[in-house]
């Protein structure tokens, strides 16, 4: 009897030492984002779709368990080496199970609804989580995926110090007195761009920065005509590192839609890259980033590094 | 059996063997879709492939997490898929046999004449406006409504082909290909202008259109496309004697008996029903209706109830055939099967032009 | 019997055929003759079913042609065109079978095939594909083709033949007038559009001789075919002998 006890003694120690340190004893429930109850027992596979899931899973200490990503999520750098599970509207049912994931985190409007029925009934947990383009989802995603990993505590933090963030950059806003427009490039074909008009994600991050969108009576991305750019006289001119091939201020401004702007007399071209135009943990670092390129002479001050923002690279002016 | 039966097709003698080739397209089409419900990302072996599918049969998934895993694998991703391949790989086939048989040219394909690109058109159209004007109804009647609407453009660029192409019956090759890539460059026109207004979301899809794609396959896609295609097999043996006599010339074949403008008119129908649909659930797939019956026709000969047969079961397995490629040689990615079926398609027609230069002048 | 009264068929502002009336009938071969243009193929199409005309009347069996459907038309008459392209690469076999109607018996079709083959002396060719034939050799099979089309209900019922030697050598030329005439033997009749004025009268019971657009001569080949026809058809002198058994023709000289 005495011996009975004390083995299972040492083999509930050796069971609970060999345990993560994030995994709680029981599985625990989630309602996601389609008011679904999705039952958590085990993080030690993740697929995560979605640049900012990704990011906030990587932040909250789950990196070792992502097995895969779909292709939205390239940050940190580790991502890369992950193998893909395609685009997250169009993801391959089977190539995730193939995966034999534990937990699939998955952005809101992630699909086709279809897999995501199929994965449900190959009996994988599959958390979709809530989106919005704001401060406020953001930190709700933060809590909701900490929640989901068990490790609200952790999430809270987050939560936290990207609300101080997003304080700050309202304050460097507070100091813009005469705000300045700017259009927003996403490539240039045959010399006619094609720029980011109303409702899109590149106006988002301009108002944040305390930016006016040049570009005005055009919704989405479209290739616009170039007098009316003259027309619009920008006094900056943001395009995305890497779309523009290595296009230099002395190419983009020699040509007609752009060299009789404001921004062409100042050379203000502030070239991004790409995640700017997604919401997610580091959007008020680029916020911040953005602003202090179109007001360099207001010297606004810097936000505190973040775990989450280390191995970002630099905007260039 | 009467004179349009196999029994009068055998009783002349071709090189291959009517049968033989036919029992051959059959083993091929059998193998392929084994194949494609055994081979995927998730490694299964044969044995355990067959009894998923067997416990399938009967409603029994298990309950382990293997089996639930192994059951949605096998019945809820590959047997919808490796089915609707082969459907559409079938109606596809047909479509360019009958299409053939009408306008009497081995170079009619619904991708390269027009209809294809039409159907997806209006299918485009609808995705982006059906969605726009009626953004209270919900997105399963947009998609229900999907293979109806595919159907009509297809429809229209069915009767608009044969109005540009034809006179007095008679359809010139260059005519044919003239009005087919007229027609092409009008649907991609406005499939185009389609684009200038669409979302980012919808952009996305457009390669689907495009290039064609399996990858969304599900149980009710299959249902959505079944009617449509059974329409379309149906019809083509009641009016494969009637092209055959076709063949001879619109007012030969009346001459014999034929009701030449009924035979053409359930032929246009048909042809847009198969193809609308095919296009509604996997995008344009070019080349299937060209290669597929020219092959058989060197083989079995182009007596058209033999062909429609011969070429509903080469076009399954070869469509079948092609999807595995397309999934499996980028895996986990996956290659549009339209690429696919256009590199082995366009130099086949290459070689058929040069073939047949002199005659078609 | 089998009839066309006053037919008018325009094409623009001209007349192709401008009142032309023919009659055929059972056990007869008629044959029309008459120079390029003068409808003879356009009056064969209108019979046929094939043509619409402005005015007139066509009737078979008492029934104008218009209230006849595709499949019982072809019970009754069979057309040889002028040349026919298959389109694609059917077998000689198969091109005849193409005259059985579609609910033929399989084992009586290929027996008809195969005799209709015989008749007009294409057997060996049976398995050779259409595209592969010559000019004559195709409008042989052709004429199994529609020879087994009118067997395959009979065997009576007419027979329209669109210059049907056109492309033939001698001996066949021959053989497939022989044939319509054994087809008039057994009941059926017959309507040849012939341009060899001593074939036709080799072969017809009965010549229509037309011209611009009308039969202007019809009746048996002794009383019609003169010197005097032959000019107002053709604008040719010629000497009409009768040495043989009927008249034949002995052009004077090429040119008018």
């Amino acid at each position: 009897m005495n011996s009975l006890a004390s083995r299972f003694a040492v083999l509930a120690a050796f069971l609970i030492a060999a345990m993560p340190a994030s995994a709680n004893a029981g599985p625990i429930a989630v309602k996601d984002a389609t008011g679904r109850m999705v039952e958590i027992a085990d993080t030690s596979r993740i697929v995560t779709v979605g640049g900012a899931v990704t990011e906030i899973v990587y932040a909250l200490g789950f990196g070792e368990s992502v097995v895969a990503v779909d292709i939205t999520s390239t940050f940190p750098a580790a991502v890369k080496t992950k193998p893909g599970v395609g685009y997250m509207r169009a993801l391959s049912p089977e190539g995730v199970i193939a995966l034999a994931p534990t937990l699939v985190l998955a952005i809101e409007g992630s699909g086709p609804p279809d897999a995501i029925e199929v994965l449900a009934r190959a009996s994988i947990p599959f958390v979709v989580v809530p989106e919005g383009h704001d401060e406020a989802s953001l930190l709700r995603k933060v809590r909701f995926i900490a929640q989901a990993l068990d490790v609200p505590e952790k999430g809270e933090a987050m939560a936290k110090e990207i609300a101080e963030d997003f304080a700050a950059v309202a304050a460097l806003r507070a100091k813009i007195s005469v705000r300045r427009s700017a259009v927003f490039v996403l490539a240039v074909g045959n010399g006619t761009p094609t720029v980011a008009g109303e409702h899109t994600s590149a106006e988002g991050i301009f108002a944040l920065a305390g930016v006016d969108n040049a570009v005005r009576g055009m919704k989405g991305y479209k290739p616009a005509v170039p007098e009316a750019i003259l027309a619009a006289a920008p006094q900056a001119v943001v395009t995305m590192i890497e779309r523009n091939h290595g296009l230099g201020a002395e190419i983009m401004f020699a040509l007609p839609a752009f060299a009789g702007t404001p921004a062409a007399k100042d050379k203000r071209l502030i070239s991004v890259p790409s995640y700017y135009l997604s919401f997610g943990p580091r959007t008020a670092h680029a916020a911040q980033r953005l602003a202090s390129s179109v007001y360099p002479e207001l010297s606004l001050p810097q936000l505190p590094p973040r775990p989450w923002t280390v191995a970002e690279p630099a905007s260039t002016q | 059996m009467t004179a349009g039966d196999a029994a009068l097709g055998a009783s002349w003698r071709r090189s291959g063997g009517t049968r033989a080739v036919l029992g051959a397209c059959g083993v091929i089409l059998l193998l392929a879709v084994f194949a494609s419900i055994a081979i995927g990302p998730v490694v299964m072996a044969p044995e355990r492939v067959l009894s998923v599918l067997w416990n399938g049969l009967f409603g029994m998934r298990g309950t382990a997490p293997a089996d639930l895993r192994d059951a949605a694998v096998v019945l809820d991703i590959r047997l919808p898929r490796t089915l609707l391949t082969a459907i559409v790989g079938a109606a596809l086939a047909v479509a360019g046999a009958i299409l053939q048989g009408v306008f009497r040219n081995p170079l009619a394909d619904p991708g390269l004449v027009g209809i294809s690109p039409g159907a997806a058109l209006a299918a485009v159209v609808w995705i982006v406006f059906g969605g726009l004007v009626a953004a209270h109804v919900p997105a399963a009647v947009v998609n229900h409504a999907l293979p109806i609407v595919s159907f009509a453009g297809s429809l229209a660029a069915i009767l608009l082909l044969q109005r540009l192409a034809s006179h007095e019956g008679r359809t010139s090759v260059a005519n044919l290909l003239f009005a087919g890539i007229a027609l092409g460059a009008l649907a991609s026109a406005g499939t185009g202008l389609i684009v200038f207004i669409a979302s980012d979301q919808q952009l996305r899809e457009f390669t689907f259109w495009t290039l064609g794609s399996f990858g969304g396959s599900t149980w009710s896609r299959v249902a959505l496309a079944l009617p449509f295609l059974l329409l379309l097999f149906a019809g083509a043996f009641r009016i494969a004697r009637g092209l055959d006599a076709i063949a001879l010339g619109e007012a030969e074949a009346f001459h014999s008996g034929v009701a030449v403008e009924r035979i053409k008119r359930i032929a246009v129908v048909i042809v847009a029903a198969g193809v609308g649909a095919s296009v509604a659930v996997s995008g344009i797939i070019g080349f299937v209706g060209l290669v597929v019956p020219h092959l058989l026709r060197l083989s079995i000969g182009p007596s058209h109830r033999m062909l429609i047969l011969g070429s509903a079961l080469l076009g399954a397995a070869l469509l079948t055939a092609s999807d595995i490629f397309a999934r499996t040689v980028a895996s986990p990615a996956e290659l549009p099967i339209g690429v696919v079926t256009a590199f082995m398609g366009a130099p086949f027609f290459i070689w058929l032009l040069r073939r047949h230069k002199r005659s078609f002048g | 019997m089998y009839a066309a009264e006053n037919i008018r068929v325009r094409a623009g502002a001209k007349n192709i055929l401008d009142g032309a009336s023919l009659t055929l009938s059972p056990g007869k071969v008629v044959a029309i003759v008459g120079p390029n243009g003068a409808g003879k193929s356009t009056l064969m199409k209108v019979m046929a079913g094939e043509r619409r005309f402005e005015s007139g009347r066509v009737t078979l069996d008492g029934i104008p042609i218009s209230h006849w459907d595709a499949a019982k038309l072809a019970q009754r008459r069979a057309v040889l065109p002028q040349s026919v392209v298959v389109a694609f690469a059917f077998l000689a076999a198969e091109v005849v079978a193409l005259g059985l109607p579609q609910s033929f018996p399989a084992k009586d079709g290929v027996a008809l095939v195969d005799r209709a083959l015989a008749q007009v002396d294409m057997v060996a060719a049976r398995e050779q594909s259409y595209d592969t034939l010559s000019g004559g050799e195709r409008q042989r099979v052709q004429l199994a083709r529609v020879l087994v089309q009118l067997w395959a209900s009979g065997g009576q019922g007419y027979l329209l033949l669109d210059e049907p030697t056109a492309s033939l050598d001698l001996p066949h030329q021959l053989a497939t007038l022989r044939i319509a005439r054994e087809h008039a033997g057994q009941g059926g009749g017959v309507l040849a559009v012939l341009h060899d004025i001593n074939l036709a009268v080799m072969a017809a019971d009965e010549i229509a001789a037309m011209r611009e657009g009308r039969v202007i001569a019809r009746g048996s080949p002794a009383e019609i075919v003169t010197g005097e026809l032959i000019h107002t058809l053709y604008g040719v002198k010629a000497r009409i002998g009768s040495v043989p058994a009927g008249p034949f023709l002995l052009p004077q000289h090429i040119f008018p």
